[in-house]
This record gives structure tokens, C-alpha cells and sequence, in this order.
């Protein structure tokens, strides 16, 4: 009885874990490389700067999502051209 | 001694029973009675009787057996019942010295497990894992993780808005 207790006590906790997990798992080979060379380059980011992506992240996720689709299919072409180059 | 080949004498049907039991001595002192009032009267229970006492202790004969040998038939079984104790309960007692702390121990263990698996059985034992150098509090928030996906995009995020604005005034002129 009390081993059911503890597993339903834990069982939120199991759900939040998986979810969690599933958060970094979900992203592809290329994002994950993505994010731990950002996540490194913003520890040595001056405070100012961080201040200025904080503001274009609130000011990205507030733009309409066909406007955020528009702008990331020209930051990808530009990407492209440029490791062409 | 009278030789029949071991045929009884046929006796009255409702004493047959009652004089197997006369020749045993089993039977109560008003059976007897009635018995041997028959008997006086009756013939064929008489020989029926006769018979019976002449050939069931040919058929049974009780074998007298030494006190030795009882002595070894108890010492036996004593043997055999305390090797099927000792047998039946060697489960019971590789687990005694454990009772007081096994349930509560297997049952974190069983609970550890069930996270471990309900955490890692999705995508199962072989992914990649977690690096170390990020934060737990920034892999478990998607929110973080996009941010920090994209980060190249955001820093670029003037100059793309720029060239797109210019675009579109440059398709609006071509249009006027």
C-alpha cells in the first residue's frame, strides 16, 4: 500500500522528468550543436549584448508567426550564400 | 484340522456381518447374546462361525515384529521430517535476516527503475547524453532551448528586417 502511495506521489514528477528529457532529445543533431555553441558563446557575451538579444527575443516571439516563417527562410538563404561563398 | 479349500459356510445373510464381528469379540454384549441364541438354533451360522475361526488366522496371521525395528521406523521418520523442514524453509531463511529492511528496498528500487525507464524508454539506452556544460534548468525549458537555437537569427534579426523592408519599398516602387 504504501509502495502504491509513493508511486503516486511520484508519478507527477516521472511525467515532468520525460517531458524534460524529451525537450533536448526532440531537437535534431545539427540544433543540439546549435545551442551548446550559443549557450557558450553567451557566457562571454557583455552584459550589454545580452541585454540587446534578450529585447530582439521579445520582439521576435511577439511578430506574427508568417512574418517569423518570412524572416527565417531569408536568414537560411543568406546562411547559404554565404557558406557557398 | 477340518480341510474345505477355504470355502465358507453359508451363513444366514442378516449375520454375517454380526459373527465376523462375534469372532473379533467386537461386538456389543446384546449382539453376542443374540448371536449365540442364533447359533444354538442354526447350523450353517455355526460352521459359518467354525470356519472363520479356523482359516482367518491362516489369512491374517500377525507378524510379531522386533522393537528394533520401531525404534528405527520412528528414528527414520524423524530424519525425513526434519530434512523436509529444513528443505521447505531455506527460501525463509536466506531472507529472515533481511524481512525488516527488503520490502521498503525493493520497493524504492522498483519505484528508481520505473523512473529510469519511463525517463529514458521513449528513445531508449543509446542517445547521446545530456551535455554537462548546459545547465538542467535550461534542457528542460523549451522556451530556453529555442532562444538559444536561435540566437545567429536574433543577432541578424535588424539587418534581415532592413533588407526586407528595403525589399518591399523596391517591389512597391517597381509596382508604381
Amino acid at each position: 500500500m504504501s509502495f502504491g502511495l509513493c508511486l503516486f506521489l511520484m508519478f507527477p514528477s516521472f511525467g515532468w522528468a520525460r517531458d524534460s528529457g524529451d525537450n533536448w532529445r526532440n531537437l535534431s543533431p545539427q540544433e543540439k550543436d546549435n545551442v551548446l555553441r550559443n549557450y557558450q558563446r553567451w557566457q562571454n557575451l557583455p552584459p550589454r549584448d545580452k541585454e540587446h538579444l534578450r529585447e530582439e527575443w521579445d520582439r521576435w516571439q511577439n511578430l506574427p508567426q508568417d512574418r517569423r516563417d518570412q524572416l527565417k527562410r531569408r536568414y537560411e538563404d543568406q546562411r547559404r550564400r554565404h557558406s557557398n561563398d | 484340522m477340518k480341510e474345505r479349500n477355504c470355502v465358507l459356510e453359508n451363513a444366514c445373510k442378516e449375520f454375517e456381518a454380526d459373527l465376523v464381528l462375534h469372532y473379533y469379540g467386537d461386538d456389543s454384549e446384546a449382539d453376542r447374546r443374540r448371536v449365540e441364541r442364533h447359533c444354538e438354533t442354526c447350523s450353517r451360522c455355526r460352521g459359518f462361525l467354525e470356519d472363520l475361526r479356523q482359516l482367518l488366522p491362516r489369512i491374517a496371521k500377525p507378524q510379531e515384529l522386533p522393537p528394533r525395528f520401531w525404534d528405527n521406523y520412528y528414528n527414520e521418520m524423524v530424519e525425513k521430517l526434519a530434512l523436509q523442514r529444513e528443505q521447505s524453509s531455506w527460501w525463509r531463511n536466506f531472507f529472515s535476516p533481511v524481512r525488516a529492511w527488503a520490502l521498503p528496498a525493493f520497493g524504492t528500487a522498483a519505484v528508481a527503475a520505473l523512473a529510469l525507464f519511463l525517463v529514458f524508454g521513449k528513445a531508449g539506452w543509446h542517445l547521446k547524453p545530456t551535455p554537462s556544460q548546459i545547465p538542467q534548468e535550461i534542457l528542460t525549458d523549451a522556451n530556453s532551448l529555442e532562444f538559444f537555437n536561435s540566437m545567429d537569427l536574433l543577432e541578424s534579426l535588424g539587418t534581415l528586417e532592413k533588407v526586407e523592408g528595403s525589399r518591399t519599398d523596391l517591389r512597391g516602387l517597381r509596382h508604381t
